[in-house]
Formats: structure tokens, C-alpha cells, sequence
């Protein structure tokens, strides 16, 4: 293997969700739900990105 | 991990070949056309399953079955085998066929059945474009305008999937907003609108409202209330909550009489909207494309400002133009993509208008038809199927591309049906010919109303709140994914920098290289690269460096990029890459890929020039050398030096019953053997027949065979000699000169015989099978071996004696 080499699409994404997560204006739940999606090579498709956080907030919603 | 050995069969020009390299580092040398680049080729086939450069721009989508195989080979019979070792793993062979390039299957061991991580990884790398660069590639490295050269680094870095993951978040973020918040919002305002014209006019804040509801309030001798928020009709006995005739109430009656009185205009508007988009995209229609021209507006209004820099090319392809010429072609087409665009804008706004006019229209209807379903049942279902239609035809409207408009429909009847409207109308009649309510019935009446409507004005802010947080979290997912981008992009382009200036200067060890310096940069479209030019500032490397220049900053670049990105990649597959850089360079290069890059990776590089093959081979880390002469359709390339044997592979076409390969072999190493057997025995042979070879390959084999006879015939045997080799007795050149004879008989029509069977398209020759072939091979490898002594490996000489290695024949 090369030594020092970069994985930078795991790079972009650790610091993506980091950033996320660190981010007190969106719920923890939707950082959660977006890391599943990522494991399951579903963050390519908007339709699902926007399904979760329309659940997670409506969640958040309903509880408040 | 390394390639250890490769088997080719059909391939790019080889029809057969097959080469052990171990772990070394191998220089592949050869004319051009002789095949180098179809070893390249092969190994990248064995680890991608294709062959980068039958892909892309110009190669006009070639059918990749029928140029990857052979000339006339079946994709069936045209494949790779490959062995790959990793040190700790042990070896592992994959063949791969050009039938099924996406199916590699495992040769050895044959105990497992999936292809381990370490070779999967290196073969996803490599199908990324990670480890193969060859002279197109790195020019477009170095050249490629901003946004082509992002993809590239893209693609080097496997990080295309992080393009779309970019993608869907920004259309998240964005079609939610345009699409779901503003639904929303139109649905909250509705429910703001029907909550007021409960009051009289004038009335038209929450304090106002509360004001006049307590007034009724007080008229029913109830407590006031604070604030909307409370229940307006709280306090009020339940006695006297009584019901009335829904078209008795004044609010609903006020809601029927609005959609009656705008009904034919609302139709009106809603025709007109519909007509503006009809004429829009027959607009759209009449330009050819229109989406693939607004997709190059951007590009052209990038471009035009660059047209001085590249004077008198194209900034994109790099084609030659004249420059007033392209900068008029370009504004044209500026204008033209401009006024698509604004063509766009209206279709935009048309769309948003009539979508608007509908969601009001519907909306009304809905909460009408909510308010009098009890008392007038059939009237509601008349309003429901309408509300439904007008539904499904703005989904239709909505749906599809720009130009994919709804067919023609007949909005008229389906959205706005007179129907509806004389039903309406009956409901109006019917409400002004109701008797009116008592002042007290119509007070609880209207504050049991206002109750309704500011309750579903309450639930409709709240869906509009969510629905902005939503969109709040998406704008925020989508802007934490661009900023972590980009940071992650910058500090690796600052990495790339660095190493591209470390190897740039390893190359260029002067002046100039001393205070070099590169800008490799993120752009809005792309990557941006240039490079200090002595002290005139960074300039795009088309613009001021030289062709050789631009070479060795390809590879700079490309090793840079391979180190930070590269992960993955152990092999590197560099074919001819040094063709415009002088000798000097090509030096430090060789140095530079013997110390810190072969130290990485093996490398696999093709040259046709001697003195760079020497340079490499003077590092002692390229010890592995295949050289090849020359190339024919027949044969494929011909190996120069593994024909000490070239017997096994004339076996392998026989034994496979490829006549044509077989014979063409055949007569190459007979060709070959037979000027290097006149060249030793110094056998005349005239200039004007070694040019021509076809005719002279019978006159080179004649004279070979003619010349070591008559020096066996005319000299003498020897006794003794100072020298240790063994010689030859009277017996021994008797029995060599009846060796010659047998070969020399029949010679003619062995040598026609060969020449008809390389000849695929000869009819006669189509009857000769592999078996009979191996009467000819056993003629000429009998003579093979008269010229050549397999004991020692060495060709037989004329000098004082005439002598191999190993056995002094007779002095001449």
C-alpha cells in the first residue's frame, strides 16, 4: 500500500458529519438519520434525504 | 502489491504472449507500432475490465468487444490472464475475456471464489483512472480547462460519488424550498384570508379581530377573551350553540359569494397562465436542445473572458481558431442561450402563477365544501370532484422536463367546469333566499366559525413553521457538506501542490525550477492550475510552456495526485509519456521513479527511445526488460528478447490450431534467425535483398545455410587449439553437412508453403491444419538449430574457426 495516501471521500464525509452534529440548529436525530443513509448508499438521493428530515422534524414537532 | 506475470491471448495486436515480471520494475521497449501499448492496455484490462482509450471524446463510441480483441479474433478467445502477488497474501491469478469484461474469474487458488480486498481495492483504483497514465491523459491533466480538470481530479481521487452526494443535497435543500414551503406558505395565507372575511372590512390584524369577537362576545353576555388563542366560543352555554343551515352563516355564505363572483375571473386568469406557458414552450420548442444550451450558457459567459489568454485556441478543446472569429461564434451563442434563458425565467414565473391560482381556487373550494358537506351532500360531491380533477391536472402540469409539456387539455372543463360554477351558483340562490338568522344565533354562529377557521389558520402556521425548519436543516445539511468539502479539497490540493512542486524541481533541476511554484485551486466550476512563469506571474501552462514542459508537468502532477489520493494504487501504468522531454530531463526522471516512486509502486512503463531505456536500466531499479521489434497483423509483436525460445510459442498457435499465427511466427523467427546467422558467418547477402523481405527471406535463409556448408566443407577440422572448447571431428562435420542437406531439400516449397499459410485469406491455405504445420516447423527448426547451439546458448560464429560457445567446428 501506498504509505500517507488519502482517503478524501471519507475525509469529506467525517467532516460533514462532524459539522453537522455539531450544529445545535439541526436535531441530533436527522444526523443520526443521515449517517444510516450514507451506510446504506442512499445520500445520493434527495427524495430520501428529504424524507427523513420532513420525519425527524415532524417528530421534534409533534412532541413539542 | 505487484503484477507478478501476464498472459495475453488476442488482445490490441498480440495474438499470444506471455512474460514473467516478478516484482521488478519493467521498461518495455519497442518501435512504434511494435505493441507496447497493448501490454499497457492488457494489464489495465486485467485489473479494469476496459481499456481507457477506446472510451471517451473522439473515439466515437467504438463497439469496445471488436477494437479490444485481435483483428478477426472472437471476444470468446480474446483474454487476460494475470497473476497478482502480495506479499503476506500469496498469488492469485484472474483471467478475464472480452466477452465479459465485468466478470473476472479466479484462475488460482482454486479454493477461493471471490477476489480478496487487496487485489478489489487495487482494481477499483485502477478503474478510477488511479494508475494509468498515458500521453492523452496527461495532457489533459495539464490542459484541461478548469471544469474538465475537476472531474479528472474526481476521478483520481474515487471522489465522484461525493459530486452527487453534493447534488442531492443541494436539490433537497432547493426543490423543498420551491416546492414544499411554498405550498405552505400559499396554504397558510388562504387560511389568513377566509379567517378575516369573517369581519367586516377593515378588520385586519389579531388585535382588531379580538376586539370585534369580544364585542360579540359581550352582546351573548360572556366574559372578553385575551387573545385569539383562547376559545372564542368559551363561556358560551351549550344550549345555545345551536346549528344552523350551513348556507345561513355568514362567513360560509361570504366564502360561497367570493367564489361565485370571482369564479370567471379566476377561470380567466388561470387560461391566461396556461396560454402564456403553452407559448413559452412552443418558444422552448422552435430552439433546438434549449436544455443542453442553457447548460452551456454558464460555460460560454466563462469562456469568453479567457479568449485572450488563449490566443487564437479554443480555451475548452484547445482547437486552433481565428480569434475574431471564435469570439463572434461564441457571442452568438451567448445571445442565443441568453434569450433561452429568459425564455426560462417566464416559464418559471408562469408556471409559479397558474400553480398559485390553482392552490387558492382549490383551496377555497375545499374549505366551502368542508363547511356545507352536512347540509348539502350533493353539492359537496360535485365541489370534491372538481377539487380532485383540478388536482390531477396540476400534477400533470407539473410533471416532466421543461419542454415535456402536459398534452393539450381542456383546462377549461376539467379545472374551471361550468358546472361547478351553476352549482355554486344554485347555492348562492338558495343562501339569499334563506331567512336570516337571529342576531343572537348569528353571533355564536360566527364565533363558532371564527373558532374553526383560526384553529385551521393555527394548524396551517404550524405546518408552515415545520416546514421552514425542515428547510432550514436542509439548507444546513447542504452548506456543512460544501463546507467540509472544500476544506477537505483545499488542504489535499495544498498537499498535491507541494508534492507536484517537490517532483517538478526533482525534474527540472535548474534555474527556472529553483523558485517554481504552482496555484492548484477549487473553483466555482472546477480546479484551477497554473504555474509561475519565471517572474511574470501564474499563467494556464498552454499559455507559456512548451510541449516538453507540459510533459514532465503531467507526470509531476500525476505522481503528485497518485501519492495523496492514491490509497489504493501499487501499480502504475505510465505508456510513452516521455516523448517531448529531452534527454537531460528524461534523466532526472529516470532518477526521480528509481528513488522515491518505485520505492511505492511497481511501475510498468513503455518507451521507444534506447538511451531513456538506458537511462532507467543504469538505476538498477527497472532490471526487467521486454523488447520488442516490430509488429505484424499475423504474429502480433515480436518479442526480441525471449527468441532464444521463440519454438514454444510457434507450439502454443499450433497446439491451439491458429494456422495463421503459427506460420506467421514461424517465418519471423526464421527471417530472424536467419540475418543474425549471416551476420555471424559473415554470408554475403546484398543490400537491396535484405530491404525488401519478403522476397529476401528465402536468399537470407539460402545464404545462411549455403554459407555455413561450404565453411564446413572447405575447412578443415582441428586438433588442437589453445582455446577450451570441444571440436569437432571429421564424423561430426559430416554429419553437420548431411544436416544441411536435409534442410536445404524441398526448401522452395517449405518457404511457399509458409508463406501461403500466413496468408489467412489464401483459399488453399484455409485446408492446412496446426498438425500439418508441424512438418514445416520441425524443416526450420532443424535449421535453427544448426546455426544456433542450444548447449551453450550461442550463436554459431566465423572468426578464426568457425565455432559456438562450446565446440570449435573446423578453421576455414
Amino acid at each position: 500500500m501506498v504509505d500517507g495516501g488519502r482517503d478524501l471521500e471519507k475525509e469529506i464525509m467525517d467532516s460533514f458529519f462532524e459539522e453537522v452534529r455539531r450544529d445545535d440548529s439541526i436535531p441530533d436525530d436527522v444526523a443520526a438519520e443521515l449517517e444510516r443513509l450514507e451506510n446504506q448508499d442512499d445520500l445520493t438521493d434527495s427524495s430520501k434525504v428529504t424524507e427523513i428530515a420532513e420525519e425527524v422534524l415532524s417528530n421534534v414537532y409533534s412532541e413539542d | 502489491m505487484y503484477i507478478q506475470k501476464i498472459e495475453v491471448k488476442n488482445i490490441r495486436g498480440i495474438t499470444y504472449w506471455e512474460e514473467e515480471f516478478g516484482e521488478q520494475n519493467v521498461r518495455i521497449l519497442g518501435p512504434n507500432g511494435s505493441g507496447k501499448s497493448s501490454v499497457i492496455q492488457s494489464v489495465e484490462f486485467a485489473l479494469t475490465g476496459d481499456i481507457s482509450r477506446l472510451r471517451g471524446s473522439g473515439t466515437q463510441d467504438i463497439p469496445f468487444s471488436q477494437y479490444a480483441s485481435h483483428v478477426g479474433a472472437e471476444p470468446e478467445d480474446a483474454w487476460v490472464a494475470a497473476t497478482f502477488a502480495n506479499n503476506g497474501s500469496g498469488n492469485i491469478e484472474i483471467k478475464r475475456w472480452v466477452s465479459e469484461p465485468d466478470n473476472p474469474t479466479i484462475v488460482s487458488p482454486e479454493d477461493i471464489d471471490t477476489i480478496p480486498d487487496w487485489l478489489q481495492k487495487q482494481m477499483d483504483a485502477a478503474k478510477l483512472g488511479h494508475s494509468i497514465l498515458d500521453r492523452d491523459r496527461l495532457l489533459r491533466f495539464v490542459t484541461a480547462p478548469e471544469g474538465e480538470r475537476g472531474d479528472r481530479i474526481d476521478e483520481l481521487f474515487g471522489i465522484e460519488y461525493i459530486d452527487k452526494k453534493r447534488k442531492s443535497l443541494k436539490h433537497a435543500a432547493r426543490s423543498y424550498k420551491k416546492e414544499t414551503v411554498q405550498t405552505k406558505s400559499k396554504e397558510k395565507e388562504q387560511a389568513d384570508k377566509r379567517f378575516f372575511e369573517l369581519f367586516p372590512a377593515g378588520i385586519s390584524t389579531r388585535s382588531k379581530a379580538v376586539e370585534y369577537i369580544n364585542g360579540r362576545r359581550e352582546e351573548q353576555g360572556v366574559h372578553p377573551i385575551e387573545s385569539l388563542d383562547d376559545e372564542i366560543t368559551g363561556e358560551i352555554a351549550i344550549s345555545n350553540k345551536i346549528s344552523i343551515d350551513a348556507l345561513q352563516s355568514e362567513g360560509t355564505v361570504t366564502l360561497l359569494n367570493r367564489i361565485a363572483d370571482e369564479f370567471r375571473d379566476t377561470r380567466q386568469q388561470g387560461i391566461h397562465q396556461f396560454d402564456r406557458i403553452n407559448d413559452l414552450v412552443s418558444s422552448l420548442d422552435d430552439a433546438e436542445t434549449p436544455e443542453k444550451t442553457l447548460n452551456t450558457l454558464d460555460l460560454i459567459e466563462r469562456g469568453i473572458p479567457l479568449l485572450d489568454e488563449y490566443d487564437g485556441e479554443c480555451p475548452l478543446c484547445l482547437a486552433d481558431w481565428d480569434n475574431d472569429e471564435i469570439r463572434e461564434h461564441l457571442q452568438e451563442r451567448r445571445g442565443h442561450a441568453s434569450r433561452l434563458q429568459s425564455l426560462k425565467d417566464d416559464l418559471d414565473s408562469a408556471y409559479k402563477g397558474l400553480n398559485e391560482i390553482l392552490i387558492e381556487y382549490t383551496d377555497d373550494l375545499a374549505q366551502l365544501r368542508s363547511e356545507i358537506e352536512d347540509d348539502y351532500p350533493a353539492a359537496s360531491r360535485e365541489i370534491g370532484t372538481t377539487i380532485e380533477s383540478a388536482n390531477s391536472w396540476k400534477d400533470e402540469l407539473n410533471e416532466g422536463s421543461m419542454t415535456n409539456f402536459p398534452p393539450e387539455s381542456d383546462m377549461e372543463q376539467t379545472v374551471f367546469p361550468d358546472t361547478l360554477l351553476e352549482e355554486v351558483q344554485r347555492l348562492v340562490q338558495i343562501a339569499d333566499e334563506k331567512p336570516e338568522v337571529r342576531s343572537s344565533v348569528g353571533n355564536i354562529e360566527l364565533l363558532a366559525k371564527a373558532d374553526d377557521r383560526y384553529d385551521e389558520l393555527k394548524k396551517r402556521e404550524i405546518d408552515l413553521e415545520e416546514a421552514e425548519a425542515v428547510r432550514d436543516a436542509l439548507d444546513g445539511i447542504k452548506q456543512h457538506f460544501l463546507n467540509a468539502r472544500s476544506r477537505v479539497l483545499n488542504e489535499a490540493f495544498d498537499e498535491i501542490c507541494e508534492k507536484f512542486e517537490e517532483y517538478y524541481q526533482e525534474i527540472h533541476r535548474d534555474e527556472e525550477a529553483a523558485d517554481f511554484s504552482a496555484l492548484l485551486e477549487p473553483t466555482d466550476t472546477g480546479v484551477k492550475f497554473e504555474l509561475k512563469f519565471y517572474d511574470q506571474g501564474h499563467h494556464h501552462p498552454g499559455a507559456v510552456h512548451s510541449e516538453g514542459h507540459r510533459d514532465s508537468m503531467g507526470l509531476a502532477l500525476f505522481l503528485a495526485m497518485s501519492d495523496v489520493g492514491g490509497d489504493d494504487i501499487d501499480i502504475l501504468l505510465l505508456d510513452d509519456v516521455m516523448m517531448s522531454i529531452d534527454s537531460g530531463h528524461r534523466s532526472n526522471i529516470a532518477n526521480l521513479l528509481a528513488k522515491s516512486v518505485s520505492d511505492r509502486y511497481q511501475i510498468l512503463l513503455t518507451t521507444h527511445d534506447k538511451t531513456w531505456d538506458r537511462h532507467l536500466h543504469l538505476t538498477q531499479e527497472f532490471n526487467k526488460q521486454v523488447r520488442f521489434s516490430k509488429c505484424s497483423l499475423e504474429g502480433g509483436p515480436l518479442p526480441v528478447a525471449n527468441l532464444s525460445d521463440p519454438w514454444a510459442r510457434i507450439d502454443y498457435h499450433i497446439e491451439h490450431d491458429d494456422v495463421t499465427a503459427a506460420a506467421a511466427w514461424i517465418r519471423k523467427t526464421v527471417e530472424w534467425y536467419s540475418r543474425r546467422a549471416c551476420a555471424n558467418l559473415k554470408a554475403r547477402v546484398p543490400y537491396h535483398e535484405l530491404e525488401d523481405e519478403n522476397l529476401g527471406l528465402g536468399r537470407l535463409y539460402q545464404s545462411a545455410l549455403q554459407q555455413y556448408e561450404s565453411l564446413l566443407e572447405n575447412g578443415s577440422v582441428v586438433e588442437e587449439t589453445e582455446y577450451g572448447q570441444d571440436l569437432y571431428s571429421d564424423d561430426d562435420v559430416q554429419d553437420e553437412l548431411d544436416a544441411i542437406q536435409e534442410v536445404k531439400e524441398e526448401k522452395d516449397r517449405h518457404l511457399k508453403l509458409l508463406h501461403k499459410n500466413v496468408h489467412y485469406n489464401d483459399p488453399e491455405a484455409a485446408f492446412y491444419t496446426g498438425e500439418e504445420l508441424k512438418n514445416e516447423r520441425d524443416v526450420f527448426n532443424q535449421a535453427f538449430n544448426l546455426l544456433y547451439c542450444s548447449d551453450c546458448n550461442s550463436w554459431v560464429k566465423r572468426g578464426d574457426y568457425v565455432y559456438c560457445d562450446c565446440t570449435i567446428r573446423v578453421k576455414p
